[in-house]
């Protein structure tokens, strides 16, 4: 079931090995030991967040600048019924989870037929409308500015997850699994599909492929990673900042995102690290870190449009190249 | 399909020996901070957004302040380390800082922070893990559910602030007041404020608008203003909202036949707004750099601050400077380094001279009870930093609240803002 | 209070339209460059900024503020010259979501810049000595300033327009966004009408943002409300259309205008609730061409 086709696709980007997926979970446990608790942390959320937006932009084809919404929907949500209904972890994450699906359901079905650009913008008009409802009309429930605060600390089964070295691995734990099983929907028919939208939809179409409804499910697939992240970020902050809704929220998404190396495996994983990474260290020397950080960035794309990953794939898939015509 | 399954089969293998070590990680107990005769001061600042000056600011006077203790041999012969970080503005980039200051470094103490909102999530957080947090922001931080004893407010609370200028308003002016307030809940708590005092007072609040953050275009607002006539205009906001009002308060010749008071306003405002801050333009601030023509303690701190960076602080730089001092000298008279509550207490009932006239941090909630200051512009007038002339000094006392009022956020908690 | 003087809403009416004005700048910039190369300029704000700095240096040199508007145009064109002809060009025939991250890479780096340079605080632009006054008209009171944003707006405008029909630059320049291959095999050279197109594009921009720096001053950080602004108008428009651009700018100035009147706190979210309306209404948006959706 696995490595069986020998199409084009599958030689552009070829799928991870499982080894590739194992390692990545056996580097990120030792990450603390390397850098701060708190940032790898981070790292692992908007990895959840960037792993599922890689699905719809790298896999998919489609640019969302709006994915704050379903961020910030998810982390409201579990905010929300951590504060007033003192909801357990998991119904807290479930809320998260569910009601960004909610939104992707509705924008997707208004939304998903238009061209790129159009959708990115729809997307990204939806977001701000959130952001600003949260800010002004519905700061009695969401307090708008200050931020959703007052949300006890979390435990898992009389285990607290106060400490940073436990949340750290409650959030790996997800991760890995949240790895996994993109990983597995990248190998599942509906995975191949995506990609071979991504490279020609007309031929898709033509093959009598219904390429709406494969986007939809693409797109509520990705709010499902974008409300667990957001979950998780408040359960990781017990605080909901009204910046989790912001449109650069969106744009620093896709920034790491290309980074890394859109429709690459690991591609979202590393770009957030390198990313998260970058700042904290740059932001240390120079409060002028912005400017670095963009002009790396533009660099990126100038030099090595494929990004990180996407540079080192195609050296490794050349090498193989060189070496099986020997 | 064989190849698959072993590499499945290693990865498995390599997880596990990962596992294993991580749980020894976790299990393994916390090195001992076995440095010896240093205190760890950690604090955040807005280094980047739309307050960078003032974040600089509050980091430039952070580092004098500690540079002068450190050059006086320390805190009880503990050799003070100070860290500082950039909290973007941001809420989350905000407490992975203090996490990281608290968590990583070791901090034994964090400060700093600048917007209100930033500055209640860090309180909770530094109550949770009983870390004194020293705030340099106006926040609404020392009323009723968000205080405990390990955070303490040093700038002046946006009520305080609020009745400082209304009062001053109301004697000098005139009574019928319109108000621009920013819709959050910093805008919220000046225009409580101005409302309970208007009616103290004999005020007329002819109408209130609230605008969102962030707004660039205020003359939308102003023709709805100019039909209520009043006798002055309030603005509840700051930074690049309140420099966009003003200034299209100038365009329609506002600031020519109508006073305008700004509740809070900032030397970087009034720089930014060149002319059009006029002497009809009357601002309040915590802080401004004249009053060392009053103080000796405003004296040396401003001339010392000019020297070394070029420019006067910001009264968010003087709230920076004064919380380190405060931090420093309530563990020097605390005589303890590590008992981190009996320091809180010391400092909950300092009393202290530095940058103002005597000034003490009250007991029952941990604030700093200083004076508010009033200016007005100078409009073309202005040179270099002579943007304002003082026009009152509104002492502390009487501009804060007994402190049963202010655990229950009396009396403004029953006051019924507009729609 | 239900009874509201029509002079109010006269008044209203009239700054809807001047910060429409200002959108109509903004926006028909972004509209020639989508148009024209395919491109979301994600730092069309940014370029609004520099126009805003450009015109308080011109202004502090000169002492001439409408010396500093047509300077703001100018540097900043030049500027979008170099950044089009070294950063864009390389990227035209590859993902066509490149452009659109380069520049918003530009807007994140450009404002730092900008701090560097000129430091963090804010530089002031004075209202022009000429316009600073208010007329008034019975009890409807009209700025001064706010009468030339829209009569400068409208002469700029109808000189755009008829740049754009009359002159052969125009004409090419229209061709090619209708069909770039074409205009090549006809022997023009197309890049060099690229470089020329978004100079005029983020020249616009800049207009826009010397425009209204003496309403706000100028900030570092003043471009990314603009930018926002700029897409919701095109959008609501329709991308790569300069009637659009129009209509949609002063639709969403007097939207913005009238919420701000009747609940102001919804003011800034009326704009994208009017992008959402029209989207779902109108896909393509008022004068978007058919098929580009």
């Amino acid at each position: 079931m696995v490595d069986n086709s020998t199409n084009t696709i599958q030689q552009l980007h070829a799928p991870p090995k499982p080894l590739v997926v194992y390692g990545a979970i056996f580097v990120l446990l030792f990450l603390p030991l390397v850098i701060s608790t708190p940032l790898a942390t981070e790292i692992l959320i908007w990895a959840i967040f960037g792993m599922g937006f890689n699905l719809l932009l790298g896999y998919t084809g489609v640019l969302s600048f709006g994915h704050a919404a379903y961020f910030g929907l998810g982390a409201y949500s579990a905010g929300l019924a951590f504060r007033y209904l003192d909801a357990h972890l998991f119904v807290g994450i479930v809320a998260g989870i569910l009601a960004p699906m909610i939104l992707a359901c509705f924008i997707g079905a208004l939304a998903i037929r238009k061209r790129g650009v159009y959708f990115a913008m729809i997307s990204l008009a939806f977001a701000q409308m959130l952001y600003f409802l949260a800010l002004s009309p519905l700061k009695e429930i969401t307090r708008g500015e200050d931020g959703l605060t007052h949300i006890p600390a979390m435990a898992l089964f009389s285990f607290s997850l106060g400490k940073p070295l436990p949340l750290y691995y409650f959030v790996l734990v997800i991760t890995a699994i949240m790895l996994y099983s993109t990983w597995r929907i990248l190998q599942s028919p509906f995975g191949k599909l995506l990609q071979a939208f991504r490279e020609n939809e007309e031929r898709a179409k033509a093959c009598g492929y219904n390429t709406t409804l494969v986007k939809f499910f693409s797109l509520v697939i990705s709010a499902f990673y974008a409300g667990l992240a957001g979950a998780l970020n408040t359960v990781y902050l017990g605080y909901v900042p009204l910046t989790t809704l912001f449109w650069l929220t969106s744009g620093t998404m896709v920034m790491m995102t290309i980074l890394g190396g859109k429709g690459t495996f690991l591609g979202p994983l590393v770009g957030v690290g390198v990313f998260l990474f970058l700042q904290n260290t740059i932001s240390l020397i120079t409060p002028r870190w912005e400017l670095f950080v963009g002009s790396i960035f533009v660099a990126i794309i100038l030099l090595f449009p494929g990004g990180i990953m996407g540079t080192v794939e195609e050296k490794i898939a050349a090498y193989r190249m060189r070496r099986a015509s020997k | 399909m064989q190849h698959v399954r072993f590499l499945h089969k290693t990865g498995l293998v390599m997880l596990l020996i990962g596992m294993i070590s991580a749980a020894l990680l976790v299990a393994a107990p916390a090195p001992a901070s076995a440095q010896q005769k240093t205190i760890k001061y950690g604090t955040m600042h807005p280094l980047t957004g739309a307050y960078a000056v003032l974040g600089q600011d509050q980091m430039r006077a952070t580092q004098m302040a500690v540079d002068e203790w450190n050059a006086k041999g320390g805190v009880l012969g503990h050799k003070i380390v100070w860290i500082y970080r950039d909290d973007e503005l941001k809420g989350n980039v905000a407490i992975r800082r203090a996490k990281e200051l608290v968590e990583e470094e070791k901090c034994d103490f964090i400060g700093g922070t600048l917007s209100g909102s930033i500055s209640l999530a860090i309180n909770e957080f530094a109550c949770k893990t009983k870390t004194p947090y020293v705030a340099y922001c106006m926040s609404d931080m020392v009323l009723g559910s968000d205080q405990c004893e390990y955070g303490a407010a040093f700038m002046v609370i946006p009520y305080s602030a609020a009745l400082a200028v209304s009062k001053y308003a109301f004697e000098n002016v005139g009574k019928k007041w319109f108000s621009i307030t920013a819709d959050y809940r910093w805008g919220h708590s000046l225009l409580e404020g101005w409302m309970w005092q208007s009616e103290q007072m004999g005020g007329q609040h002819l109408g209130n608008v609230y605008v969102p953050l962030g707004t660039t275009d205020f003359s939308t607002y102003f023709a709805k203003i100019l039909a209520a006539k009043p006798d002055f205009i309030v603005m509840n906001n700051l930074g690049a909202d309140q420099t966009a009002a003003i200034k299209q308060a100038s365009e329609l010749g506002l600031t020519k036949n109508m006073k305008i008071f700004c509740t809070k306003t900032a030397q970087h405002t009034i720089k930014e707004l060149g002319s059009a801050y006029n002497e009809n333009v009357i601002g309040g601030m915590s802080f401004y750099w004249k009053l060392r023509d009053k103080y000796p303690g405003a004296k040396k701190f401003v001339d010392k601050f000019m020297e070394k960076y070029g420019a006067p602080p910001e009264q968010d730089g003087e709230c920076g400077y004064v919380a380190t001092n405060l931090l420093f000298m309530a563990i020097e008279k605390a005589g303890t380094v590590s008992d981190k509550k009996k320091i809180m207490d010391t400092m909950a009932d300092l009393k202290y001279t530095l940058t103002k006239g005597q000034e003490y941090v009250r007991g029952c909630d941990q604030q700093r009870i200083q004076s508010y200051v009033l200016v007005k512009g100078k409009g073309a007038k202005a040179k270099g930093w002579d943007l304002a002339d003082i026009v009152a000094e509104i002492p502390g006392d009487s501009i804060v609240m007994s402190c049963e009022d202010n655990a229950k956020k009396l009396p403004f908690v029953n006051i019924k803002l507009p729609k | 209070m239900f009874e509201i003087p029509w002079n109010v809403i006269a008044m209203q009416f009239f700054f809807g339209i001047a910060l429409g004005c200002i959108f109509v700048l903004l926006s028909s910039g972004m509209s020639i460059i989508f148009g024209l190369l395919d491109v979301v300029n994600f730092a069309h704000g940014t370029f609004a900024m520099l126009g805003a700095y450009a015109v308080f240096v011109v202004v502090s040199l000169t002492g001439n503020f409408f010396i500093g508007l047509v300077s703001a145009v100018i540097i900043v064109g030049i500027i979008g010259m170099f950044v089009e002809f070294i950063l864009l060009k390389p990227l035209y025939g590859k993902d066509p979501l490149l452009p659109l991250l380069l520049t918003f890479g530009l807007s994140v780096a450009i404002p730092d810049l900008i701090k560097i340079i000129f430091g963090l605080i804010g530089k002031p632009v004075n209202y022009p000595e000429a316009l600073s006054g208010i007329i008034a008209l019975g009890p409807v009171i009209i700025p001064g300033y706010r009468l030339f944003i829209i009569l400068f707006t409208l002469v700029a405008i109808i000189s755009l327009w008829l740049f754009l029909k009359k002159s052969d630059l125009g004409m090419i320049i229209r061709a090619s966004t209708r069909d770039s291959l074409m205009v090549q095999t006809l022997g023009i050279n197309v890049s060099r009408i690229w470089t020329i197109g978004f100079a005029i594009g983020v020249g616009l921009a800049a207009l826009a943002g010397a425009i209204a720096a003496p309403m706000m001053s100028a900030t570092p950080d003043m471009g990314v409300d603009m930018t926002m602004t700029a897409f919701v108008v095109t959008v609501v428009g329709g991308l790569g259309s300069l009637g659009g651009a129009i209509v949609g700018g002063l639709l969403i100035g007097l939207v913005v205008a009238f919420t701000a009147f009747i609940a102001g706190e919804y003011s800034s979210v009326s704009m994208y609730f009017c992008m959402a309306l029209i989207l779902l209404l109108r896909p393509r948006g008022l004068f978007g061409e058919q098929g580009r959706e």
